[in-house]
């Protein structure tokens, strides 16, 4: 159940943070709905790691606010950080401890019930309890990582890229384990590079390029809103004139005698205008995917409008 | 009943759902009656958000298709199958549009598209499973 | 040149240079040890009562060895902890290549290092006195080696890199203990002290020899093994392929933690192998102090200072080793938590080691005090005072070890590097911190206050690693903070008195000091006067000029009362003798008359109070001479010998009224008295022994016994001889002086050649000692500065004459009598007044 309560999860606004020689994020508003997965897309450098790092509290923003779960993480990181479950990318974790003892020892700082609901996730990851971490492989680190971050049923989950570099089965258990989440009400912010995972469990989708946010909307509108349109020419020097607002031409390429441009809000009146056009031949759409988009958005020509 | 979701086909996720599960019902894989799962379990088998499942769950409890029933969850209702049909015939109608208006585009005269139509009617006869005859049909 | 070959040379030299530029961070850190030991060298002889100190040339050297510990750390620990081994093995060469290059690479550096320190030694020598001694050289190298080849052994095969140091120097330098232990054991007759001497340096040879080539082989082997075939009893092999069986077994039961026990639970098991090392180095310290005492206070204080430095780097260790305390900070652990947990741990194992340290102590001071104590009534209470004030001082020196440790070990990334490098420059800093107190004058428990920068320091890097990742700019707070909260503290200590000047008369503060020197046998006057050590300290008491002029006025009157006391306790006949107070009176009276000529007033008056002051004390040390209750012949010997001094020099005897004069004279030159004295004194001696009223304790170090100082050229290595052999000796001594006594004594030649002759040991003295129960030795100087502490600047008054001295004594003049006054012409004979 998607709940647009009063209170989102996560609320930003206006955050700016800027570290000495470099903007790391700009003018970034974003808010992120109870219930719901938001993916954070960018490449990397975008300023998905550092937005992170400004909502767990681990960095301070030079400008603008932030609020995780109605709490300030400038003022009450540790807070945030309790009652969060938060995965970095390359999690630190005591090499030394056995899988049960480190359940065991991060059980101490979360309140009762936290052992028993590691050991029945770590059991359902089928990770030896009684193996030192040291000796486990990649993607059984990153299970014990998400056991850890998940026991003790935080209302939000953070997680940054948390399976690269996994094989698919064990990213598809990740999923599996989030969508277990969602489906009991929790908040989901996902940073990942994995675009086709995302298509299919992202509500919400923000768009991170050179720390400013490109482009925020539900997964739905995206698809809806974005098309692929593919003009046949009769003649390759023909030159096309611009779209009118609303549509926007966000990425537009040129192959012989076919031009393709990746467009949003086209309307079905430009279409026919389109088909209408000097030198134009053929005009065929077809769906956009998600990569599709974030490839577009990034290598885009034009400069887009943000739109919330 | 097996759902398969493409994410990428250009069609929301939500929307291939409802289809699928509107096409079942018309096949009769989905009996009047028959449970569903809950749109947990569905989340964890196909791997796509519980909330686009409960919004295609909506949905089709809207369209009558599926009933909500105490204690148990949701359960295909017993006056779907007819508007699963009527459902399954418009949109087969909308391709078979498609096709045809694709012809057309292409230059083929409507004589040539209707010889084309019959000619594979008949090679198709009786090679195409159907729906079984033994489902009853549907009184009410 | 076959292809081949010189490809293998190539491999070669590149895998030698590769090795050595791993070795860089050590290399860099050589001459920062350096610096840290030039510094250590001066400030350890501060430390109050320690007497031996460090020589230069170990300066130089110990760089060397921290060479070779941390090459040891960086060419195999850190492989194995960076898991490099399975790359180094993948390369296209023999694996035994790999190996012997390691250690050519450690040989190499050790050679450049100590060739370097050789150099720096000579270069510097205007500045810091250094003797060349090239065996010296040549052993510390092969100690080197030593440690290089043992090193690399231990560590291609234990995990832990602070055990594994651990162990290399039990195994440097153990055989060295062991040997000893054992020639102790055999060879427990000191006369066979020369002997045992060789024998104990060919075992330690041969231990050393035979370890050095076991662990060359161990080399060979376990260095090859960890290359090759990883064998799954391999530490190293990776195990995350083995395939999982699901375990039916249930999981046990655990009680579930606090965050704060969990920290501290979580430290503990992490530094488990740590922390028994350093319990280990602790207990042998503690072992060092229940033997030795506060004798080898330095080597006691020094490995104790290892073990605090090592658990201060250990403190935060954990956590900035590949940034484990981002798991904490992950998870919302409040840093507060996290930073007063491993204090928690780290500070209990020192307050143990304190506590310990204070039982030990206690316990063997019990055993030393003795109730009849006739030496020094004031002696009991006040060792007591002062080992509690010595223990005290250890422990804030420890203590700011480990703060300025912990401190900078967090800047460390790899503990590798920190556990060599932290302790020498950690130790040095506390040193000198120290030191520089002592200069300044301000009472060094005050070195404290100088740890809780440190201390800051940690508790900011702390949170800064997990709640605000300031990175650059917390740094630079951190040492701001650090340094300048240093810096005002000292600033404001040292200006303080600056504000105050204080003027005293410089004579006056030089009798100050020179009575403060004495302080010991004359606690009124020189102890009230300590604080005159600095300006800082007085100027606490705010004391102002008039204050100041005062002060001097004040002393010089204290010093007459003095006098006038002494001579009231004089007056009366029947007053026993408080040893403490005639010993420290006699004193007083010797400084006293020393500095009377020149003090500014009447002449009259000056000569008057000069007669006074001789008088009494010839007076005195009359009464030690004849007293037949305390047989101290040592004291009226020295204090007679002090009396013809002044008599021979010609411009204090003017001062010197005629009777005064001619009793002296009279007094000094009687030997037949003199001898009857220092018999009686030996019967008595002899008549105690027999009672059994016999003990034995410890002075300042040297072996007391009866009263007795027993140096340690008659009887070997004193330190390590036990009771009983004291007993033995001394019993034996006294056996030859009463047999001689018995019989009429002809002149002191014949004596001493007769008990020489008992003893087998040619050119030994022997005489009527301290308290009358001993004897002098024929170096004199071998005794008498533990004797008599207050003489060591000044130069014995009868050290070189002391055998002869009577002698002298007979060739002083009477003089004629011109005053009025009748006086009695005395006899040769002695005149007992």
């Amino acid at each position: 159940m998607v709940e647009e309560s009063d209170n989102p999860a996560i609320q930003v606004s206006q955050l700016g943070v800027t570290f000495p020689g470099c903007v790391a994020l700009r003018n970034v508003d974003l808010q992120v709905p109870k219930g719901t997965v938001f993916a954070l897309l960018g490449e990397n450098g975008a300023g998905k790691t550092t937005l992170i790092r400004v909502l767990t509290g681990f960095t301070q923003p030079t400008s603008g606010q932030c609020n995780v779960l109605g709490l300030n993480p400038v003022r009450d990181a540790v807070q945030v950080r309790q009652r969060i479950g938060y995965v970095s990318d390359a999690p630190a974790m005591y090499d030394w401890m056995r899988v049960d003892e480190i359940g065991w020892f991060a059980a101490s700082f979360y309140p009762d019930g936290y052992l028993e609901r590691y050991r029945e996730l770590i059991a359902g990851y089928e990770v030896p309890s009684d193996r030192k971490i040291r000796h486990l492989s990649k993607g059984q680190r990153a299970k014990v990582a998400l056991g850890l971050a998940l026991a003790h049923d935080p209302e939000l989950l953070i997680l940054d890229e948390p399976t690269s570099g996994l094989d698919p089965l064990v990213r598809r258990e990740f999923l599996e384990s989030l969508l277990d989440r969602v489906a009991d009400g929790r908040t989901v912010l996902l940073s990942s590079h994995q675009i086709s995972e995302v298509e299919r469990v992202a509500d919400q989708v923000a768009i991170l390029h050179q720390g400013q946010v490109r482009l925020l909307d539900s997964l739905q509108n995206l698809r809806d809103s974005f098309v692929e349109l593919t003009i046949g020419l009769s003649d390759p020097l023909v030159s096309l004139p611009e779209l009118e607002a609303p549509a926007e031409v966000f990425r537009s390429q040129i192959n012989g005698r076919q031009q393709r441009m990746v467009v949003r809000d086209l309307s079905p009146q430009q279409l026919e205008e389109v088909k209408g056009w000097n030198g134009v031949e053929q005009v065929s759409t077809h769906a956009t995917s998600l990569e599709d988009i974030f490839t577009a958005c990034l290598r885009g020509k034009q400069t887009p409008k943000t739109s919330g | 009943m097996f759902f398969s979701i493409d994410p990428q086909n250009g069609v929301a996720i939500y929307e291939q759902l409802i289809r699928q599960v509107k096409f079942g019902v018309a096949e009769g894989t989905l009996r009047p009656g028959q449970l569903l799962p809950s749109a947990r379990v569905l989340s964890q088998q196909l791997a796509i958000n519980p909330n686009t499942i409960n919004r295609a769950f909506q949905q089709l409890q809207l369209d009558g298709v599926l009933e909500s029933i105490r204690g148990k969850g949701l359960a295909v209702g017993p006056r779907a199958l007819a508007s699963c049909r009527k459902a399954r015939q418009s949109l087969l109608e909308v391709r078979i549009r498609e096709v045809l208006s694709e012809a057309l585009h292409a230059g083929l005269a409507p004589d040539e598209v209707r010889q084309m139509v019959l000619k594979q009617l008949g090679e198709l006869k009786g090679k195409v499973p159907t729906v079984s005859s033994t489902v009853a049909e549907e009184t009410g | 040149m076959n292809p081949q070959t010189s490809k293998l040379r190539l491999m070669r030299w590149r895998l030698l240079g590769k090795e050595l530029r791993q070795l860089f961070p050590i290399f860099a850190a050589a001459p920062v040890a350096l610096i840290a030991f030039l510094f250590l060298v001066p400030t350890i002889g501060e430390f109050p009562n320690i007497r031996s100190g460090l020589p230069w040339e170990l300066a130089f050297q110990l760089p060397g060895v921290v060479f070779s510990l941390g090459a040891v750390g960086l060419l195999v620990c850190q492989e194995k902890e960076q898991r490099s081994l399975q790359w180094l093995a993948a390369l296209p060469i023999p694996p035994l290549e790999i190996v012997w290059g390691k250690l050519l690479a450690g040989i190499v550096g050790v050679a450049l290092v100590l060739m370097t320190s050789l150099l720096a030694s000579l270069l510097l020598q205007p500045l810091f006195p250094v003797q060349l001694d090239l065996a010296q050289w040549l052993l510390c190298l092969a100690i080197n080696l030593y440690i290089l080849v043992v090193g690399l052994a231990i560590g291609w095969r234990m995990e832990s890199t602070m055990g594994a140091m651990f162990l290399i120097l039990v195994l440097a330098f153990v055989p060295a203990g062991l040997a000893q232990g054992i020639d102790y054991v055999v060879f427990p007759e000191p006369n066979l002290a020369n002997q045992s001497g060789f024998y104990t340096k060919v075992l330690v040879g041969i231990f050393y020899v035979t370890l050095g080539i076991v662990a060359f082989f161990l080399v060979w082997l376990w260095g090859r093994r960890s290359l090759t075939a990883m064998s799954t009893k391999n530490p190293d092999f990776d195990r995350s392929w083995l395939p999982y069986r699901v375990s039916s077994s249930l999981p046990k039961q655990r009680h579930l933690m606090s965050p704060a026990a969990g920290l501290i639970w979580q430290m503990v098991r992490q530094n488990a192998w740590s922390l028994m090392v350093i319990s280990l180095i602790f207990a042998i310290s503690l072992g060092q102090l229940a033997i030795y005492q506060l004798e080898y206070s330095t080597q006691i204080a020094m490995i104790a200072a290892l073990a605090t430095s090592w658990l201060g780097v250990m403190t935060f260790g954990g956590d900035s080793h590949k940034h484990q305390v981002r798991f904490l900070a992950d998870r919302g652990v409040s840093p507060a938590t996290v930073w007063w947990t491993r204090q928690l741990v780290s500070i209990s194992m020192l307050s143990l080691f304190a506590l310990s340290a204070l039982a030990v102590a206690l316990m063997e001071l019990n055993k030393q005090i003795e109730p009849q104590m006739t030496l020094h009534p004031n002696r009991g209470p006040l060792t007591f005072v002062n080992l509690l004030f010595l223990l005290l001082l250890m422990l804030m020196f420890l203590f700011s070890v480990y703060a300025f440790s912990q401190w900078l070990g967090q800047y460390f990334q790899s503990v590798i590097l920190a556990i060599v490098i932290v302790p020498p420059v950690a130790i040095s800093a506390a040193m000198f911190a120290i030191t520089l107190f002592r200069w300044l004058g301000i009472d060094i428990l005050f070195v404290g206050m100088l740890t809780i920068f440190p201390m800051v320091g940690t508790w900011l890097a702390t949170r800064t690693w997990m709640d605000r990742r300031l990175g650059f700019r917390s740094a630079v707070a951190q040492l701001s903070v650090t340094f300048g909260g240093i810096a005002i503290v000292l600033g404001s200590l040292i200006a303080w008195p600056l504000m105050v000047p204080l003027d005293i008369n410089p004579t006056i503060k030089a009798e100050m000091q020179e009575f403060q020197q004495s302080r010991d046998f004359h606690p009124r006057i020189g102890s009230s006067y300590r604080p005159l050590e600095s300006n800082f300290a007085v100027a606490r008491r705010q004391i102002i000029d008039e204050e100041s002029e005062r002060l001097a006025q004040d002393f010089r009157q204290n010093l007459l009362q003095e006098l006038s006391r002494i001579e009231a306790d004089l007056a009366f006949a029947d007053n026993a003798l408080d040893w403490s107070l005639y010993r420290s009176d006699g004193l007083f009276l010797e400084s006293l008359a020393e500095l009377v000529p020149g003090w500014d007033m009447d002449a009259t008056e000056r000569t008057d109070l000069f007669n006074r002051v001789l008088r009494a004390h010839f007076q005195l040390h009359r009464r030690i001479r004849q007293s037949d209750q305390i047989p101290d012949q040592d004291t009226a010997d020295l204090a007679e010998i002090w009396s013809l001094q002044q008599l021979m020099q010609p411009e204090r005897s003017q001062l010197v009224e005629d009777q005064l004069y001619n009793e002296m004279v009279s007094y000094l030159a009687d030997d037949l008295a003199r001898q009857e004295a220092r018999r009686r004194a030996l019967i008595m001696t002899r008549s105690e022994l027999e009672q059994q009223e016999i003990s034995i304790w410890q002075s300042n170090g040297q072996w007391v016994f009866a009263g007795l100082f027993i140096p340690p050229s008659v009887l070997g290595n004193s330190a390590a001889a036990r009771n009983r052999q004291h007993r033995q000796n001394a019993i034996q001594l006294l056996e030859d002086l009463w047999v001689l006594s018995g019989e009429s004594i002809r002149s002191q030649d014949e004596i001493l050649k007769r008990v020489a002759e008992n003893r087998e040991e040619l050119g030994a003295h022997y005489g009527i000692g301290r308290l009358g129960k001993y004897f002098r030795v024929n170096d004199v100087a071998a005794v008498t500065p533990s004797l008599f502490p207050i003489y060591q600047g000044r130069g014995l008054p009868g050290q070189q004459w002391r055998a002869g001295w009577e002698q002298q004594a007979k060739r002083l003049a009477k003089r004629p009598v011109v005053s009025e006054t009748p006086t009695v012409k005395s006899a040769s004979q002695g005149v007992q007044e």
